[in-house]
C-alpha cells in the first residue's frame, strides 16, 4: 500500500507539469478553435528563458518564473500576432492556422537549437534549493511539492478568472462567437492575444520545472511532452481548464503506474491505450462542458 | 590511328607503355620487402575526424611514448623499429586506403586505436596478407588464421563491479539498465557475471527517459543496498540527483559502468563525487605515477584511458618484436615477418620486459581476445576521472 501511494504521488508530480502544458495549449484551442502546435516551442523557450535567468544571471528559481512567464507570455503573443491573427478571418481557418502555427514551430525550435549550439544544456541544482521531505511513508521533494501546489494555483486562478471576472466573459464571448463578441464592442484581437499570453505563461512556468525536475533542455524539450499534452485534452475534456488538470494528473499517475509495476518501455503503450479508449467511450473527455460552453 | 604513323606518336605510344608496364608489375608485387634491417610497425591511427580526440590521438601519444622509452631494449636485443604511421581519419575508407599503404611499406604488425567498423574492415586484409593486427575494436574480427588481436576488453572490468560490490558487503543489488540500447544491456548481463546471485532488482528505463521517481521508488521497495547505473552518463547524472533529491536511498552504494564519463559528472556536479565506475585505466589522482608524469610532460596534458592502452601496446609491439626476431629461422637468420609477430604477440604481453614497464593487466590470448581486469574509478574534485586505487 505504501508503494502504491508512494507511486500515486509521483505520478501526481509527473501529471502536474503535464496539466500546466495541457491548459496552455487547450486554452487556446478552446477559445480559438485552432490547434496552435507552435505551443511546444513556447514551452522550449520557456525552458530555454528559466536556464538563461538561473544559469547565466544566477537567479534562483522562484525569483526568475515571473520574468519567464511574461517572456513566454509575450513570445505567445508575438505568434499569434505573426502566424494566427491574420488567418482568423478565413473560412478554413482552422486547418490555415494549424499549418501557419506548424511553420511557427518548425522556425522557433530551429532557432532554439541554434541558440543551444545544438547541445542540451541543465539547470544547475542550486537554481532551487531542494531537499528530501518524508510524509509518512511517502517521499517527496520540496521541488516537487512546488511543482504541484504552484499547477494547481495556475489552474484555480485561470478557472476563477474565466469564470468570475469582465475579462473572462470577454474570452468567453469570443470563444462562442467572434464576430458577434466584436459587434458588441469587445476587443477580440485583444482578448485573443490576452488568451495567447496567459497560454504562453502557463508554458513558460511548466517548462522551468520540468527543466529543473527533469534535469534537461534541448531543442525538442516541447515537442517530446506535445502527444502527451493531447492525451490530456482528450482525457480531462476539451474547454474546461479543471479538466486538463484532471486530465494531465491521471495521465501522469497512469503512465507512472507503468513504469512502476511493469516498465518504463509500457508507460507510453497505456497512455496511448487509456487515449483509445477515452476517444471510443467517452470522447467529451471526463469533464462534459455546456455546448454553449465548449469554446472555453 | 594517327598517332601510330608518326615518329614522335609511336615514341609517345612506346614510352606509356613502358610507364603501364613498371606500374602492373610494382603493383603485383605484393608488399614490400623492408630493404634495410629495421623491422616496421604499422600505426593506423585516427589522427582527424570524430575519434581523434577521444581515442586516435591519445593512443598515438601513449604508443610513441613507449616505442620511445623501449628503444633501449630494443638496441640491446639488436632491433630497430621504424613506426610508421598512417592516418585513418575515423571513416572505413580511409583506414583501408592507410592500410594497403602500410601494406606496402612492409610492415610486419598493423597497430589500429578504435572503433570496430574500421577494426572489421582492415582484419580479413591483414590475414590474407599474413600481417598481425592489433585492434582496438570493441567487436569481434574475422579471424580464420590468428593474425587479429583485440585489446580491448569490456566484459572483465564490468564483471569485476559485481565483485567489487560482493566483496565490500552488498547482498541486495540492483541494477537500472537502458533496455532499449543494446551496449547498456550487454553491460548489465556482463556485472550480472560477477555476482554471486543475480539482481536482486532490475528496472528498465528507456534511453529518452528523464523522470525516474517510479523506478527510484521500486528500487527502495525491494531494499536493495547497491545499485549499478548501465545508462547513459547524463542519465546516470540524472539518476544521480533526482535520487538525492527524492531521498530514501541513504547507504545505498550506486555505481556505474565503462560507459561512465565526465559528462555523469556535468550533470551531478557535486552530487556525483564518491560515485564509483569501472575503467580500463584511470589516472591515479595524486598523479605521482612514473607514466602519469612522462605523459604530462611530453604531452602537457593527463594521459586518458587511450592514452594508457596505446603505452601498454607499445610496449607490448616492442616485446612481440624482440621475441620474433630472437626465434629467428634454422639457419640462424633473422625474419620478422606478420607470422613471427602473430606467433609472439599472446606471451609477450604477459612477458617480464612488458610486465615490468607497462601499467595495465593487459593479456592477449592466441584467438585474439584480450583479458583485462580494469580498474574502479571516481571523479577527482574537478570532474576528472581518477582511480580509486593505486596504480603501477
Amino acid at each position: 500500500m505504501d508503494f502504491l501511494l508512494q507511486q500515486t504521488v509521483n505520478g501526481i508530480v509527473l501529471g502536474s507539469a503535464y496539466a500546466l502544458y495541457a491548459a496552455g495549449f487547450g486554452l487556446v484551442m478552446a477559445n480559438l478553435r485552432i490547434f496552435h502546435v507552435a505551443h511546444a516551442a513556447i514551452f522550449t523557450w520557456g525552458a530555454v528563458f528559466a536556464w538563461i535567468l538561473t544559469d547565466q544571471f544566477g537567479w534562483s528559481l522562484l525569483a526568475a518564473l515571473p520574468v519567464v512567464a511574461v517572456l513566454a507570455g509575450l513570445l505567445d503573443v508575438l505568434a499569434y500576432l505573426l502566424l494566427i491573427r491574420h488567418i482568423l478571418g478565413r473560412r478554413d481557418h482552422e486547418m490555415a492556422a494549424f499549418i501557419s502555427s506548424m511553420g511557427g514551430l518548425i522556425v522557433l525550435v530551429e532557432l532554439a537549437d541554434h541558440f543551444l549550439g545544438g547541445s542540451v544544456v541543465r539547470i544547475g541544482a542550486d537554481a532551487f534549493d531542494s531537499v528530501p521531505v518524508a510524509i509518512g511513508p511517502i517521499r517527496v521533494s520540496t521541488l516537487h511539492v512546488a511543482m504541484v501546489g504552484l499547477a494547481f494555483v495556475i489552474v484555480a486562478v485561470t478557472t476563477w478568472v474565466l469564470a468570475r471576472t469582465q475579462w473572462g466573459r470577454e474570452i468567453r464571448a469570443v470563444a462562442f462567437d467572434r464576430e458577434t463578441a466584436s459587434i458588441l464592442g469587445v476587443d477580440v484581437d485583444r482578448v485573443s492575444a490576452g488568451v495567447f499570453f496567459v497560454s504562453g505563461a502557463m508554458a513558460g512556468v511548466a517548462a522551468s520545472f520540468v527543466a529543473m525536475a527533469f534535469n534537461i533542455i534541448d531543442a525538442d524539450l516541447g515537442s517530446s511532452y506535445l502527444v502527451i499534452a493531447l492525451a490530456a485534452m482528450v482525457v480531462g475534456g476539451f474547454g474546461s481548464i479543471p479538466g486538463m488538470l484532471v486530465g494531465g494528473l491521471l495521465i501522469g499517475v497512469v503512465s507512472t503506474y507503468a513504469t512502476g509495476y511493469v516498465s518504463s518501455s509500457a508507460s507510453e503503450l497505456v497512455v496511448f491505450v487509456l487515449l483509445l479508449i477515452f476517444l471510443a467511450l467517452r470522447p467529451e473527455g471526463l469533464f462534459r462542458v455546456r455546448a454553449e460552453l465548449t469554446r472555453v | 590511328m594517327k598517332l601510330l604513323q608518326t615518329p614522335g606518336g609511336r615514341r609517345f605510344v612506346c614510352a606509356a607503355a613502358g610507364v603501364a608496364t613498371v606500374v602492373a608489375v610494382t603493383a603485383c608485387a605484393g608488399p614490400a620487402n623492408g630493404s634495410d634491417d629495421s623491422v616496421k610497425i604499422g600505426l593506423l591511427a585516427n589522427l582527424t575526424g570524430g575519434a581523434s580526440t577521444s581515442f586516435g590521438i591519445p593512443f598515438e601519444q601513449g604508443f610513441e611514448l613507449a616505442l620511445d622509452e623501449a628503444k633501449a631494449q630494443l638496441d640491446n636485443a639488436g632491433v630497430t623499429v621504424e613506426v610508421v604511421t598512417e592516418d585513418a581519419k575515423s571513416a572505413v575508407p580511409t583506414a583501408v586506403t592507410g592500410y594497403n599503404k602500410l601494406r606496402q611499406e612492409g610492415v610486419a604488425l598493423v597497430v589500429q586505436d578504435s572503433q570496430s567498423p574500421l577494426g572489421q574492415a582492415v582484419a580479413p586484409l591483414a590475414s590474407e596478407d599474413g600481417i598481425a593486427l592489433l585492434s582496438g575494436a570493441g567487436s569481434s574480427l574475422e579471424n580464420p588464421d590468428g593474425y587479429a588481436f583485440r585489446f580491448t576488453d569490456l566484459a572483465t572490468p564490468t564483471a569485476a563491479v559485481g565483485t567489487y560490490l560482493s566483496a565490500q558487503g552488498a547482498e541486495r543489488i540492483g541494477v537500472v539498465v537502458a533496455g532499449d540500447n543494446p551496449s547498456f544491456a550487454t553491460l548489465a548481463g556482463a556485472t550480472e557475471k560477477g555476482l554471486p546471485t543475480g539482481f536482486a532488482s532490475r528496472q528498465e528505463v528507456s534511453s529518452q527517459d528523464s523522470d525516474f521517481s517510479a523506478v527510484l521508488a521500486n528500487l527502495r521497495r525491494d531494499r536493495v543496498d547497491a545499485v549499478v547505473l548501465s545508462v547513459l552518463p547524463a542519465q546516470a547524472g540524472n539518476l544521480l540527483l533526482q535520487a538525492s533529491q527524492s531521498g530514501g536511498l541513504d547507504g545505498v552504494k550506486l555505481v556505474g559502468t565503462l560507459a561512465t564519463s565526465t559528462e555523469t559528472f556535468t550533470v551531478a556536479q557535486d552530487v556525483a563525487r564518491g560515485f564509483e565506475f569501472p575503467q580500463v585505466w584511470a589516472p591515479s589522482i595524486s598523479g605521482d605515477s612514473d607514466f602519469q608524469r612522462r605523459y604530462t610532460e611530453q604531452y602537457g596534458e593527463t594521459p586518458t584511458a587511450y592514452g594508457a592502452l596505446g603505452y601498454q601496446v607499445g610496449w607490448i609491439a616492442a616485446a612481440s618484436i624482440i621475441t620474433a626476431d630472437g626465434a629467428g629461422t634454422a639457419d640462424g637468420a633473422s625474419t620478422v615477418d606478420g607470422a613471427a609477430v602473430r606467433d609472439a604477440l599472446p606471451a609477450a604481453s604477459t612477458s617480464d620486459l612488458v610486465h615490468e614497464h607497462g601499467i595495465l593487466d593487459l593479456e592477449l590470448a592466441s584467438d585474439g581476445v584480450a583479458i583485462s581486469k580494469g580498474v574502479m574509478a571516481t571523479f577527482g574534485p574537478d570532474g576528472s576521472v581518477v582511480a580509486t586505487e593505486p596504480q603501477e
